[in-house]
């Protein structure tokens, strides 16, 4: 069994702010290592009889993107600038991230995929002499579809 | 080549030079240049999850003066360090040669003017390392 490369796994977040439609772009340019945290709920009880029980209720998924380096036509750059100068807050940072498996090709160009609601966190903005970083930490709600996504299109299409 | 006529075309524009530089020889005449490749290195690798990856190369160049032998000595010497002085400034204004997809990334420099030999027609052979570091976005494929 070969062993799955690291850019099989893609994310795309939506750059589309409010209503309009989805515009997704890809996560992970210039970008080592994206690795959402689960933060599972552990909840471990050990009985008088001495034996243990595990419960894991829920989930607070996060995900920090640094590096993030600015890039002038960007929309995901625009979005997180807009979201710096105009100080934007609650429903206003909401977007979604489609998880695209591509090692699990469906048909007509389309592979498994998985969108999650989450709400962006820019931490901070500007950084070191490399260029202008906006480092950002995407907070997932849990709130997910399961579909296919077509990397030609830029769409996810629920299952 | 690319890089070497990069260097060499960016080196006619310095004043020291006047006109002397040649690519790759020269014809041994006292007061000419050649400008000679040593190699191209890499020095790092960075690779991103989307499979994208950046290499930070180095490519070394020797710049040699023929001179004669017996005519200030002081004089070539104080050049070498001038040619230095004046490469190390132009890259610091950004008016270097980019080679590389960073151009803000980049610098080139010079070091270790020297002596080099002296031969027995009666000219002398001076040398300086030139060196370029920058940044290339590597294709998948590669």
């Amino acid at each position: 069994m070969a062993k799955i490369e690291r850019k099989y796994l893609a994310h795309f977040i939506n750059t589309a702010a409010g209503t309009a439609t989805a515009s997704y772009e890809q996560l992970g340019k210039d970008l080592e290592e994206f690795s959402p945290e689960l933060s599972a709920q552990v909840d471990t009880k050990k009985n008088i009889m001495g034996q243990t029980s595990i419960v894991i209720s829920s989930y607070e998924k996060t995900g920090s993107v640094e590096p993030y380096y600015a890039e002038e036509g960007s929309a995901l750059f625009q979005r997180l600038q807009d979201i710096i100068d105009d100080g934007k807050v609650l429903d206003e940072l909401k977007t979604d991230v489609v998880e695209v498996k591509l090692w699990q090709a469906e048909d007509n160009g389309s592979y498994a995929a998985i969108r999650e609601e989450a709400y962006i966190e820019v931490t901070s903005y500007g950084g070191d002499t490399t260029g202008y970083q906006i480092p950002f930490k995407l907070h997932f709600t849990g709130n997910k579809t399961k579909g296919t996504y077509n990397i030609a299109s830029g769409t996810f299409t629920e299952a | 080549m690319e890089y070497l006529e990069k260097m060499g075309s960016w080196l006619q524009s310095c004043p020291l030079l006047d006109g002397t530089l040649q690519i790759d020889h020269t014809d041994g005449k006292p007061g000419c240049c050649g400008l000679f490749p040593t190699g191209l290195k890499e020095l790092s690798r960075r690779e991103d999850i989307t499979g994208g990856a950046q290499a930070t190369l180095r490519c070394s160049f020797v710049l040699r003066r023929v001179a004669a032998n017996g005519q200030g000595q002081a004089e070539h010497a104080g050049w070498l360090l001038s040619l230095q002085e004046w490469i190390r400034r132009q890259s610091m204004a950004g008016n270097a040669p980019t080679f590389g997809d960073a151009p803000s990334r980049e610098r080139v420099w010079a070091h270790s003017g020297r002596l080099e030999r002296v031969d027995p027609n009666g000219t002398v052979l001076y040398s300086l390392q030139l060196q370029a570091e920058f940044i290339k976005n590597i294709d998948e494929k590669e």
